[in-house]
C-alpha cells in the first residue's frame, strides 16, 4: 500500500512536470522515461532471472522500426503503430529466445551478442528499408491535446502519452515480478538445478522472461521512434544493450525501480558533464562500473537502503 | 576469377588473426572462467603501442624490419604486463562472480578505449615491414599479408608448445581442470591466473601489432574483431584450441566467398548465420567436449 502511494505521488509529480520545466528539460525527462522502461525490461531478464543479455538492443530497434515503418507507410493511429512495434519486437524475442535460453550460462551471452551484431549488419545492408546510418525521419507525433501539439524539439503532449504508457508498463512489470512467476524466476536465478528439482520447467521460465522482456523493450523502442522524429540502425548495436546493463547495475539490479533511477541519474549526469568533458564521459562510466562491481553490487538503491537502515539504527 | 581468389586469400589471412585472438580468449576462459569483453581493447592497445614504438625508433634506427620486430616484441610485453597488473588489482578481488567479472572487463574496455581516444585522437598509419607483392594465378597479392598469416601461425605454434611442453603449460592445464586440487599439490595458482591473463591479452596485442599495417590504427578498431573472436571460440568449442582455428577459417573464408555475390556487410551477416547453423548442429562446438 505504501509503495502504491509512493508510485502515485511520483506519477502525479511527473504529470505536472510540463508546467514546471522548459521544453528542453521536458525532452530529457521524456528520454529518461523511455530508456528507463528499456532498462526495466532489461532488469526482468538480467536482475530477476540472472541472464546477462547483450542482445536487447535488437528488440528495442525492432520495436522502433516496426512502429516507424507502420507510421510512415500506413499512417494509422498512434496505438496501432505502437502495437506494430511491440508485436514485431516481441515475436522476434520469442523466436530468438527459443535458441538463446537453451545455450546455458556463458553461451547465452555470446548468442545474444551475436544476434545484436547480426541484426545490426542486416539493418545496415537493407538501406532502402532502414535508411542505414542516416536512418529514417518521421514527422512530429500527430497528437494534440487542447491546442497543445507535439513538435520534434518540444515533446509537448507526447510526454504525457509516454508517461501514461511507461507508468502502466511499470505497474504491469511490478505485478509480474510480485506474482508467483516472479518468485519462480528469482528461484531460477539463485539456483537453477534446485529449481529444476522443485519441478520448475526452467527453460520455459527463462524463455517466458526473455520474450516478455523483449516485448517491453520493443514498446520502449516504439515510443522512442514515435517521439524522437528520427531513428537509425545504431539502435541495433550491442552497445545499446550494454547501456541498459550499465543503468540497471548502477541503479540496483532486480528491483525495477533501480534501473529507472539509474537511467535518470545517468542521463542527468551526462547532460551536466557532456558540455564540459565529452570524451571523458565513457571513462567516468567505466570507473563507476568498476567501483560498483567491487564495492556496491547492489547499486544505488542498495546504498540508499543501507543508509536508511543505518539511520533507523541511530534513532533507536 | 581474380576477385574470387583475392577474397579467399583475404579470408585465409584474417582467419589466422582471428584465431590468434580467439586463442587468447579461450585461454583466459579455460583457466580463469572469465569472459574477457576487453579483449578487443587489448588488441587495439597492442596496435597503438606498436605504433608508438615505431615512432620512437624512427630517428634511432634505419632498419625498419628490425624496428617492426622490436614493436612486435615490445607491444605484447607491455600489454601482457598491464594485463598481469589488471588481473591482480581489478579481477582478483571479484573472483568467482561471473556476471560481476564480465561487467568489470566491460568497464576496462570503456576506460582503455576512451583513454586511447583522449591521448591519441584520429587515425594512425603503420607501414608494412616488407613491401611488394607476390603473383599467383595472375593476381598480385601483398607479401606482407603472407608474412602476417605465417607469423600468426608461428605464434599459435609457440602457444601450443608452451601449453604442451613446458612446466607453465602443465600447471596451467592442471589449474584449468581443477584449481583447488592444483593448489593442494603445490601449484602457485594465483600466479597461473595472473600469467594466463597476461599471456591471453598479450596474444591479442600480437594480433594488433601484426594487423596494424593493413588496417587504420584507431581507438575503436577492436570492436568488430572482438565479436568475431567470440563467435569463433563458441563455434570451435570452449576450451578447444584446434576448434578455434578451424572455426576461424570457416568464418573468414565464408565471409570472403559471400563477398563475391553481395555487399561486405551482407556477407558478414550471412557468414554469421552460417556459424549459427553450425552451432545449432553442434551446440557444444565443433571440437568441444565441455558441457558449458
Amino acid at each position: 500500500m505504501r509503495k502504491l502511494f509512493a508510485f502515485g505521488v511520483v506519477f502525479a509529480l511527473m504529470a505536472i512536470a510540463p508546467g514546471l520545466l522548459n521544453p528542453y528539460q521536458l525532452s530529457i525527462l521524456l528520454k529518461i522515461l523511455i530508456w528507463g522502461l528499456f532498462a526495466m525490461s532489461y532488469d526482468l531478464v538480467f536482475g530477476y532471472t540472472g541472464l546477462l543479455s547483450l542482445g536487447h538492443s535488437v528488440y528495442f530497434g525492432l520495436g522502433a522500426y516496426g512502429a516507424a515503418l507502420m507510421m510512415l507507410q500506413m499512417h494509422p493511429g498512434i496505438a496501432i503503430s505502437l502495437a506494430a512495434g511491440v508485436l514485431l519486437g516481441g515475436l522476434a524475442a520469442a523466436l530468438i529466445g527459443l535458441l538463446a535460453v537453451r545455450s546455458g550460462g556463458h553461451g547465452f551471452i555470446i548468442v545474444t551478442a551475436v544476434t545484436a551484431l547480426l541484426f545490426y549488419l542486416l539493418a545496415q545492408s537493407q538501406r532502402n528499408v532502414t535508411g542505414g546510418d542516416d536512418g529514417l525521419t518521421l514527422g512530429p507525433l500527430p497528437l494534440q491535446i487542447a491546442g497543445w501539439s507535439a513538435g520534434c524539439a518540444d515533446p509537448g503532449p507526447a510526454y504525457l502519452l509516454v508517461l501514461v504508457v511507461a507508468g502502466l508498463s511499470f505497474l504491469l512489470l511490478y505485478a509480474l515480478v510480485r506474482a508467483p512467476l516472479g518468485l519462480a524466476l528469482r528461484c531460477v536465478r539463485e539456483n537453477e538445478p534446485r529449481a529444476q528439482a522443485l519441478g520448475y520447467d526452467t527453460i520455459t521460465l527463462k524463455w517466458l522472461a526473455f520474450a516478455l522482456s523483449g516485448g517491453a523493450a520493443a514498446l520502449a523502442g516504439a515510443l522512442y521512434a514515435l517521439t524522437n522524429c528520427h531513428i537509425s540502425t545504431a539502435l541495433f548495436h550491442w552497445l545499446v544493450s550494454a547501456d541498459a546493463l550499465i543503468w540497471t547495475l548502477f541503479g540496483g539490479m532486480g528491483t525495477l525501480v533501480g534501473p529507472l533511477l539509474g537511467t535518470g541519474v545517468f542521463f542527468i549526469l551526462r547532460e551536466g558533464l557532456s558540455g564540459i568533458w565529452q570524451v571523458g564521459y565513457p571513462i567516468l562510466v567505466g570507473l563507476t562500473l568498476l567501483l560498483i562491481a567491487r564495492f556496491f553490487p547492489q547499486g544505488l538503491l542498495g546504498i540508499i537502503k543501507g543508509l536508511g537502515q543505518t539511520l533507523r539504527g541511530f534513532s533507536r | 576469377m581474380e576477385l574470387v581468389l583475392f577474397q579467399l586469400l583475404n579470408g585465409f589471412v584474417w582467419a589466422w588473426v582471428v584465431a590468434l585472438m580467439a586463442l587468447g580468449l579461450n585461454l583466459v576462459y579455460g583457466v580463469l572462467r572469465i569472459i574477457n569483453v576487453a579483449h578487443g581493447a587489448f588488441y587495439m592497445l597492442g596496435a597503438v603501442a606498436g605504433w608508438v614504438i615505431l615512432e620512437q625508433l624512427q630517428g634511432v634506427s634505419d632498419m625498419y624490419i628490425l624496428n617492426f620486430a622490436l614493436a612486435l616484441l615490445g607491444a605484447p610485453l607491455f600489454v601482457g604486463l598491464l594485463g598481469l597488473l589488471l588481473e591482480w588489482t581489478v579481477l582478483r578481488p571479484i573472483e568467482g562472480q561471473p556476471v560481476i567479472t564480465i561487467i568489470a572487463t566491460f568497464a576496462l574496455l570503456l576506460i582503455l578505449q576512451q583513454g586511447v581516444q583522449l591521448l591519441l585522437p584520429g587515425t594512425q598509419q603503420v607501414a608494412p615491414p616488407v613491401a611488394g607483392g607476390v603473383e599467383i594465378f595472375r593476381l598480385r597479392y601483398p607479401v606482407y599479408r603472407w608474412v602476417l598469416a605465417g607469423l600468426s601461425g608461428l605464434f599459435i605454434t609457440f602457444l601450443w608448445l608452451l601449453l604442451q611442453k613446458t612446466r607453465f603449460g602443465l600447471w596451467s592445464r592442471a589449474v584449468r581442470q581443477d584449481p583447488e586440487l592444483a593448489l593442494a599439490v603445490g601449484i602457485p595458482v594465483p600466479w597461473i591466473f595472473g600469467l594466463t591473463f597476461g599471456l591471453g591479452v598479450a596474444l591479442a596485442a600480437v594480433a594488433g601489432v601484426l594487423t596494424a599495417p593493413i588496417v587504420p590504427v584507431e581507438a575503436s578498431m577492436g570492436m568488430d574483431i572482438l565479436l568475431d573472436s567470440f563467435i569463433v571460440v563458441i563455434v570451435g568449442g570452449l576450451g578447444s584450441l584446434q576448434g578455434a582455428v578451424i572455426a576461424a577459417l570457416i568464418l573468414q573464408l565464408a565471409k570472403g566467398v559471400f563477398t563475391i555475390w553481395t555487399a561486405p556487410v551482407a556477407a558478414h551477416a550471412l557468414a554469421l548465420l552460417l556459424m549459427g547453423l553450425l552451432l545449432l548442429i553442434r551446440p557444444q562446438g565443433l571440437l568441444g567436449t565441455d558441457a558449458d
